[in-house]
């Protein structure tokens, strides 16, 4: 979770796959990507894929090139994790997102911050990192922030926090040899009780500075600077306007000169240096741009990347560039290049014998049949998708997968990997759904956290993987990571399945064509709906008892449909 | 629109939801998902995409009258 630096290794698009063929760079080096971009198309036996990344990163080198040939877990590239706010207050929340994709290349976590997380805190301990950067955006009440950068050899350090309403916020950095800038940034707006900047660097931090933009009634305000021996520059800012009741600037130099003012202080600087946060340097030189250029004047201000990116901004305007193209438009026109996609049904069907043949061999599958009755659900379905318009309608495959999900759950033994002689289960469900292509072939795009979903995201995940799955342009993220596997032979097809369990999961549940059958209810004979579900699972890891226990709990799920339309 | 137009409009749906089925290839009077190699979901864009184009809202009760290409069509003529 702490290290922001590592390699992006080849991923692994299936326990068959060796090596893949690097395409095409659709990044460069020192470009900030954001989750999901894509940064790279990837040759495999399936066909083009497009490589995504699972979190916000810094591209700090490329390291192979296109056109090579790549074993599966080789890196390929550098990168250095930018994280974001972290949410740790519901922990049930963007389990997915956190969750590290195993056969993928190891990501630091990127979870989006939802409203009213108690605390956010970023920390980055890197040692040689030549750019370190924390970043807390966080509104509405987030009880306490902080920003913390460990960093030794680091050039550049930053830690800034954009709260309003945040009653505390820290931004630290300990910085030592050769820090060449480091920032500590708070804007805090409304009420911030607390903010503390701190800045420890010891020898030859070139630049180092401190702000604490608190805009009404910050009741503490302190910035503080340690920099022994050398530090060219220090500046420590406090900006509050009405009356804070405590500020505290204090620069505690080693050799250096300092200057500490307070309320919109100016600070000793060289004539044309301009004191700007590490993130804002970083895109202005990706941008091609000095900050002189930028903002010729040096002010009073710290340029920040807003600042900056307001800048670029009027500055395109004016002058209609195209020279500084952003990296978004950048990626649209190489797309455009992009070698054409889709699955290659000779290969993938030489994927698919690989991967059964050693399921098969390798993972001793027990078998397990029960009879869904599904009467329920498609009586309350029905009444749904007749209350909403029909591009809302919903298939059966939306509730069911809802229910599968949530009822593995509870079974903890069915829902995971296997590898290396041992069982990890997962702590969320990644359900891969198999989706058969006309002509042959599968693809197992994957739900994330499916079983925090209702029946109407489900319906809508699986049109967009459906469409994406026979157009052939499902990306690397969507295809990897499965907990466990649901497959339907469909509407038209045999009554029941048994399946072949995916590697490196250890349970698959195969679903047969729903059809009327006679039963025996209640002591009376009925017609029912039903659907002959089978459990395929590894007796490695679990015995039958733990899969009947699971197929029996799914149909009681079943017949209470409501439920499933309440997350 | 008469029978000609809503065939038309049908095949149309067909093609961009199953780009490599041929006009020629859809029967009249057998069920099209087992004809086409129609998954639920196809079936469903099929019945969103003409009951938008033909105005004529087809519920879900009524899937199973409009499971032939004739069938769809003899449906939509009679709602329209």
């Amino acid at each position: 979770m702490s290290n922001n630096e590592h390699d992006l290794k080849m991923p692994s698009f299936g326990s068959d796959m060796r090596k893949g063929t690097l395409v095409q760079w659709l990044v460069k080096e020192g470009d900030h990507i954001k989750r999901g971009d894509v940064v790279a198309v990837i040759e495999t036996h399936k066909g083009a894929i497009d490589l995504d990344l699972f979190e916000d990163a810094v591209i700090i080198s490329l390291l192979v090139k296109e056109g090579e040939q790549i074993a599966v877990g080789e890196p390929i590239a550098r990168l250095s994790s930018v994280k974001d706010s972290e949410n740790t207050a519901p922990p049930s929340t963007n389990v997915a997102d956190i969750e590290p994709n195993p056969m993928s290349t190891k990501t630091a976590a990127n979870i989006s911050s939802s409203p009213a997380p108690t605390t956010s805190a970023a920390v980055i301990n890197s040692s040689p990192a030549p750019t370190s950067a924390a970043v807390i955006n966080s509104s509405p009440a987030s009880t306490t922030s902080t920003a913390a950068i460990n960093a030794s050899p680091a050039p550049t350090s930053a830690a800034v926090i954009n709260s309003s309403p945040a009653p505390t916020s820290a931004a630290a950095i300990n910085a030592s040899p050769a820090s060449t800038t480091s920032a500590a940034v708070i804007n805090s707006s409304p009420a911030s009780t607390t903010g503390a900047a701190v800045i420890n660097s010891s020898p030859a931090s070139t630049t180092s500075a401190a702000a604490i933009n608190a805009s009404p009634a910050s009741t503490t305000s302190a910035a503080v600077i340690n920099s022994s021996p050398a530090s060219t520059t220090s500046a420590a800012a406090i900006n509050a306007s009405p009356a804070p009741t405590t500020s505290a600037a204090a620069i505690n130099p080693g050799s250096a000169p300092a200057e500490v003012e307070q309320d919109n202080s100016h600070f000793t600087t060289p004539e044309d240096f301009i004191l700007a946060t590490p993130a804002a340097r970083f895109f202005a030189k990706q941008q091609q741009l000095t900050l002189n250029s930028l903002f010729p004047k040096p002010n009073n201000k710290i340029v920040t990347l807003t600042m900056v990116e307001q800048a670029i901004l009027q500055k395109q305007l004016s002058q209609h560039s195209p020279a500084t193209a952003d990296k978004k438009e950048t990626a649209k026109v190489s797309a455009a290049e992009k070698p054409k996609k889709g699955f290659d049904k000779e290969a993938m069907r030489q994927a698919i014998s690989a991967t059964v043949t050693r399921s098969k061999q390798q993972i001793p599958h027990y078998y397990l049949r029960q009879r869904l009755d599904i009467t329920a659900l498609k009586d309350y379905l029905l009444q749904v998708n007749a209350s909403i318009t029909i591009d809302q309608r919903m298939l059966l495959a939306a509730p069911l997968l809802c229910a599968i999900a949530r009822t593995l759950m509870d079974s903890q033994q069915l829902n995971g990997e296997y590898t290396e002689d041992r069982f990890v289960a997962s702590e969320t469900v990644h359900l891969a759904n198999a989706i058969n292509l006309r002509g042959g072939g599968l693809v197992m795009p994957v739900i994330r956290a499916a079983q925090t979903l209702a029946p109407a995201q489900v319906m809508e995940l699986l049109k967009q993987q459906v469409t994406r799955a026979r157009n052939g342009s499902l990306v690397f993220s969507e295809l990897s990571g499965g907990s466990f596997t649901v497959t339907s032979i469909g509407e038209r097809g045999a009554e029941q399945m048994f399946a072949v369990i995916f590697p490196p999961q250890v349970a698959i549940l195969a679903l047969g064509s729903p059809h009327q059958e006679v039963m025996a209810v209640d002591s009376s004979i009925k017609i029912r709906s039903v659907i002959e579900a089978s459990l395929a699972a590894d007796h490695r890891v679990s015995d039958g008892r733990i899969g009947a226990r699971f197929l029996y709990q799914l149909n009681q799920l079943l017949q209470n449909p409501q439920a499933l339309w309440t997350v | 629109m008469n029978n000609n137009e809503i065939k038309t409009l049908i095949l149309k749906e067909l093609s961009n939801i199953a780009p490599e089925i041929e006009a020629d290839d859809v029967p009249d009077d057998q069920d099209m998902r087992e004809a086409l190699e129609l998954d639920s979901m196809d079936f469903l864009n099929l019945v969103i995409a003409v009951s938008k184009r033909s105005q004529v809202v087809i519920p879900e009760a009524d899937y199973a009258k409009v499971l032939s290409l004739n069938a769809m069509i003899s449906y939509i003529m009679k709602h329209a």
